[in-house]
């Protein structure tokens, strides 16, 4: 079934694939993000929301800080390896005079697209959201047979 | 002849014997950064001097136009100190900073020296009003644990700089109030900062409002994103997790 699977995809896919299982591994033991880049895109004014992903025997799930928005503006959409989180921020976000942006900077929007630990089973997702705060819980794609124990 | 590696400059002049001294270092929930940052601000806090280190990251800190060292004391004019950092600490100057400020309290005769920070909690979203517990170093801190309401941490592990800070105070002889109040580990929580800020009124007799902390919550969980991630990723190399594994055995 994997082999099948891995003949679908192009080789750039695979080669992708396992730089960020590297990344993913060295990040787990040393600690620190590879790519280093800043929570935000002034160009955009987007943030990147703080994200906390958490895996149990039978799901993912993925905790993320969204304050300044509205449950009903958050568009939520998933995939077997993939979760992206579009929100707008309810007021505009000013920073003024900030670091290489000696002016006053906005941002309106949250985004951010998490790649997931584990493959999941998109369409049974759930989230919920309670003081900023969205969880979403994400069942593990079940593979293999079951096995009779006598 | 041994490299000096911790200075503490600007402090020379100010008396601070019998005084308080309330530690902000970024941790769980950046709870004692957001809650010490707040204390300044509410009681109009001078600055008064700040930590020097070889191994403090090569980073300075720019308040209107002023260039300032990341590691800074504050103080009211009477017994309350405050040393905030803005800055993650790396591993090694965990140890220096902590072990300095353990040796220059109990030299300068500080009464005691109170570290605010978080206790990471599974189900914190479930939690309205998160709990402040304690530990302290002698039996004279804990009674005031108890006068002040304060529940006992009573078994478990810390992990990271304030468990540095807790060890180094232990060693120096000076006595060290850790405060933990229930907290997101991942995230800032200022709700954990005003649960702490409400026992250290009780404790200090302060009386300092915790109404425009939670009003300005969202825009501090904001500003306050960058600190957080450079946190988890301290959190994650010290092995932060440690302290909600279940416990081995203890003789």
């Amino acid at each position: 079934m994997e082999v099948a699977e891995r003949r679908r995809k192009s080789l750039f896919d695979i080669f992708e694939e396992i730089v960020g299982h590297i990344d993913r591994v060295i990040e787990e033991l040393v600690g620190i993000e590879i790519c280093e880049s800043p929570l935000c895109d002034v160009s955009k004014r987007e943030l990147k929301p703080l994200v906390h992903v958490y895996e149990t025997e039978d799901e993912v799930i993925v905790t993320i800080d969204l304050p300044y928005v509205r449950k009903e503006d958050i568009k939520l959409s998933a995939s077997e390896d993939t979760l992206k989180i579009e929100a707008p921020i309810r007021e505009r976000v000013k920073l003024s005079r900030w670091g290489p942006y000696q002016r006053e900077v906005e941002f309106e929007y949250f985004r951010r697209t998490i790649k997931l630990p584990s493959n999941v089973e998109p369409e049974r997702a759930k989230a919920k959201f309670k003081d900023g705060i969205l969880q979403v819980f994400l069942p593990k794609k079940i593979y293999g047979y079951r096995i009779a124990v006598e | 002849m041994e490299r000096e590696t911790f200075r503490i400059i600007g402090m020379e002049g100010v008396d601070v014997k019998g005084a308080k001294l309330l530690v902000g270092i970024p941790d769980v929930g950046l709870v004692g950064v957001i809650a010490t940052s707040h204390i300044v601000q509410s009681l109009k806090m001078k600055e008064l001097g700040h930590i020097d280190s070889d191994e403090v990251p090569p980073i300075v800190v720019i308040h209107e136009n002023e260039p300032k060292s990341p590691i800074r004391f504050y103080g009211d004019g009477g017994n309350l100190l405050v040393l905030t950092t803005e800055i993650v600490l790396p591993p090694t100057a965990i140890f220096t900073v902590s072990r300095g400020i353990a040796r220059w309290a109990k030299s300068q005769g500080v009464d005691l020296v109170i570290g605010l920070t978080g206790l990471a909690t599974p189900n914190r979203l479930e939690i309205e009003k998160p709990a402040v517990y304690g530990v302290a170093t002698n039996p004279e801190t804990r009674q005031i644990l108890g006068k002040a309401g304060i529940k006992p941490f009573e078994e478990g592990l810390l992990v990271g700089t304030y468990a540095t800070l807790l060890r180094e105070c232990l060693r120096a002889e000076q006595a060290n109030l850790t405060l933990l109040a229930e907290a997101h580990l991942q995230f800032p929580d200022p709700g954990a900062s005003a649960s702490i800020i409400e026992t250290l009124n009780r404790l200090l007799n302060l009386n300092v409002d915790v109404g425009e902390l939670l009003d300005k919550a969202e825009e501090i969980r904001v500003k306050a994103r960058e600190l957080m991630k450079r946190t988890q990723e301290q959190l994650r190399s010290l092995k932060k997790i440690q302290e909600q594994e279940l416990p081995g055995i203890y003789v």
